[in-house]
């Protein structure tokens, strides 16, 4: 009796060691894994839960999703001021402001501190974090833990466009992260086509959780074309979810996130028309005097804002011949040649402008002035 | 006389293994010390990545952390980001971005400076070319869509359109033709731009189309210029100005069709080209990779694709042609220069074409003969 005892506590002290053997790897959040990623190129940053960062990385089609372990919460967010910001990072890099570009920027929505996508002239790409006393260190992308999606390898049926074959991606125009999803908005080097993908986040690589469309709109309900999507926003309006998409071709257009499912062709109706040139590179929401608005920036024009009542209250589409810029009204800012923009809080935005002497200077916004 | 000979044997045999001794203790020492005092560059695929440090210079026991490198002409002596390293007896500093030819950089301990080092341009490079811009045709229609620029190197990116410039008949610079996309538009091998014109000037009905019309006035002549001071990503500059001159037609507003193709079919037994009239200006790239050739037993043929004139498609088999029917499948994401393609127009007008063509491929077929 005593000897079958001390069998089975044998074979219970076995399994335990066999699965202490298996089971050895800290759980990771997001179904993330330890490692350096394969970076060729950053290209846009966007934040999504807790400390988690997107990096489209265009050069490879791939959206990576780092930790940043960046998770120590700030209230009130210290405002940044740098003038000469490109001269700044060029000094902090070793080069000269001619052979660098700063090709986004993204407030980390925990600890206000702004992550800074940079590229050099000869392509590499650099991670940058500006901390609240203006100091400029290294994201490190070595061993760290990350997970990542192929965007040009659908991994089914399901997830290619509705003709069935591999959207072409050779740049990524946007990412955002909304309701658990993550949203990339795509340019293909060679023919003009609208794509458009929305991956549920933690990645799982089913077909289920991914789905890639293609986004039409039309001209005054006459003209339709699958342009490209170059940035966008998400907004809830009466209840309901919304992608607002600014196209390479000037529209701004409304989705409803319902219609974005794999399969269907999505209409978008079209609310604004920009102005010249005016196709914005970047949008966000800003909250002023209780109001939301939609801000929008332009490297060759003034940043605009569009007041979120109007678009709400813009029942219908653009099908009526207009002279100027049409559908809802925007107000032109005082401030020309936007180069990036991102949310600080609320009612600040962290500003990455070209001044009229050329210079280059990160301002914040006063919660008034814009 | 053999005696006095073996001796000699002997005698060259004791000084050849005392050389080799000597010999290789030098060699191990030069091995072991590669302390020369001087400091020195760190290279990897013709760029300068580091800068190697001499122990013999800096303090001892070595203080990494004391250590920092700036650009010479930095006068608040900026602290460059990377990382300090020892190895093989030599402390090496690796910048986030390779040095800058032509700058000079300084080693400072403790804020004091310890030498300094200039990174020169690279020898024996050769100057990088601009192989093609395509289309090719002196003859483009009005809505024309996008140039591609086709270079022999990676070249620096992220201001392109500070090179590239499209005059009109009386030699001025047009301003915002193009869409300022960022990030640019490169291929996967970094050496093909694709530059579009602003789309919301070329889609029929938007407000931008009805008040400024096409950015391309029909039988106007145009002369696009690339700037030879563009540099490749090693610092170096096209050898000259290139030129393209042109003459806008009628806009494009015909969906292009593969029934209107001429084939000049090879004969039976031959490695003759299958040659391909597609009776219309297509996109370059896309007709080169949009099309291929079936057997009758559905196998792809092997060879090699060439177009010119943007609308000569020519195929080099690898294997000669048999007597028999073969086929083409054609792409429909083809297009033609006004973004064209085979299902839809760049804009369909929804009162004529009312249901979208949802075809992945067209196919063509066609016979051999002896």
């Amino acid at each position: 009796m005593k000897k079958s005892y001390l069998l089975i506590a044998t074979g219970i002290f076995g399994m335990l060691l066999l699965f202490a053997g298996i089971n050895h790897r800290p759980n990771l959040p997001y179904g993330m894994t330890n490692g350096t990623p394969e970076i060729k190129s950053i290209t846009s940053l966007a934040f999504g839960p807790t400390g988690v960062l997107f990096i489209g990385d265009s050069q490879n089609a791939t959206v990576i999703a780092i930790d940043t372990k960046d998770v120590k919460v700030v209230k009130t967010a210290k405002a940044f001021d740098l003038k000469n910001v490109d001269v700044k990072i060029a000094d902090a890099l070793g080069t000269t402001k001619e052979n660098i570009s700063i090709n986004d920027i993204a407030v980390n929505p925990i600890s206000k501190q702004l992550y800074i996508a940079v590229k050099s002239a000869d392509g590499t790409p650099v991670l940058l974090v500006l901390t609240a006393d203006n100091e400029f260190k290294t994201v490190s992308l070595k061993d760290i833990n990350f997970s990542s999606v192929a965007l040009n390898n659908a991994p089914a049926e399901d997830a290619k466009d509705r003709r069935g074959r591999p959207l072409r991606i050779s740049s990524i125009s946007d990412l955002g992260y909304a309701d658990g999803k993550l949203l990339v908005s795509g340019l293909s080097n060679k023919e003009f086509s609208s794509s458009f993908r929305s991956i549920k986040f933690p990645f799982t690589g089913k077909q289920d959780d991914e789905s890639t469309l293609e986004m039409y709109h039309a001209s005054h309900g006459r003209y339709e074309t699958t342009s490209p999507v170059r940035t966008f926003s998400t907004t809830t309006i009466s209840g309901k979810k919304y992608v607002v998409a600014s196209y390479t071709c000037t529209p701004l257009v409304l989705f409803a996130m319902d219609d974005l499912k794999p399969g269907i062709t999505a209409k978008g109706r079209t609310i604004a028309e920009m102005g010249n040139q005016n196709t914005p590179a970047d949008m966000i929401w800003l909250k002023s005097n209780g109001q939301q608005f939609l801000v929008m920036a332009n490297d060759n024009r003034p940043a605009a804002k569009v007041s979120y009542q109007d678009i709400e209250k813009f029942e219908g589409s653009l099908t009526e011949k207009v002279a100027t810029t049409a559908g809802v009204n925007f107000t032109a800012l005082p401030y020309q040649k936007v180069l990036q923009l991102d949310k600080l809080d609320d009612n600040r935005a962290v500003i990455v402008q070209r001044k009229a002497n050329g210079e280059v200077d990160l301002w914040t916004s006063d919660g008034k002035n814009i | 006389m053999a005696k006095i000979y073996k001796i000699n044997i002997l005698q060259s045999a004791k000084l050849y293994v005392k050389y080799s001794l000597a010999f290789f203790l030098m060699a191990i020492l030069c091995c072991c010390n590669q302390d020369s005092g001087n400091i020195t560059l760190v290279y990897h695929d013709h760029s300068a990545v580091g800068i190697s440090i001499p122990k013999s210079i800096v303090s001892s026991p070595l203080d990494l952390g004391s250590i920092k490198v700036s650009r010479s002409i930095d006068k608040s002596g900026t602290a460059m980001l990377g990382e300090f390293v020892e190895e093989k007896g030599q402390v090496i500093f690796r910048p986030l971005i390779p040095l800058t030819p032509g700058l000079l950089y300084t080693i400072y301990e403790n804020e004091k400076p310890i030498g300094e080092i200039e990174v020169p341009f690279p020898k024996g490079e050769k100057a990088p070319l601009l192989d093609a811009i395509y289309p090719e045709s002196d003859t483009l229609p009005a809505n024309l869509l996008k140039f591609y620029f086709q270079f022999s190197k990676q070249m620096q990116t992220g201001k392109s359109l500070d090179h590239v410039s499209l005059l009109d008949e009386r030699g001025d610079t047009l301003n915002h033709i193009f869409l300022n996309l960022q990030p640019e538009l490169w291929d996967s091998t970094g050496k093909i731009l694709t530059i579009w014109i602003d789309p919301g000037r070329i889609k029929r009905d938007l407000v931008l189309n009805k008040k400024y019309g096409n950015p391309l006035v029909q039988n106007s002549k145009y002369q696009l210029v690339v700037s030879g001071k563009w540099k490749d990503r090693f610092g170096i500059s096209l050898t000259k100005n290139y030129h393209k001159v042109f003459v806008a037609t009628s806009p494009d507003i015909v969906m292009p069709n593969i029934d209107s193709w001429q084939i000049k079919r090879p004969k039976a037994n031959t490695l003759e080209p299958l040659t391909i009239d597609v009776n219309d200006k297509m996109d370059h790239l896309l007709l080169k990779e949009s099309i291929i050739v079936l057997n009758e037993l559905g196998v792809q043929l092997e060879g090699r694709v060439e177009v010119t004139k943007d609308r000569c498609w020519k195929f080099y088999p690898a294997k000669t042609w048999q007597s028999e029917h073969y086929q083409l499948k054609v792409d429909t994401r083809l297009e033609d220069l006004a973004a064209n393609n085979l299902n839809r127009l760049f804009d369909r007008d929804l009162t004529k074409q009312k249901n979208l063509n949802n075809l992945m491929y067209l196919t063509k077929t066609f016979e051999v003969k002896d």
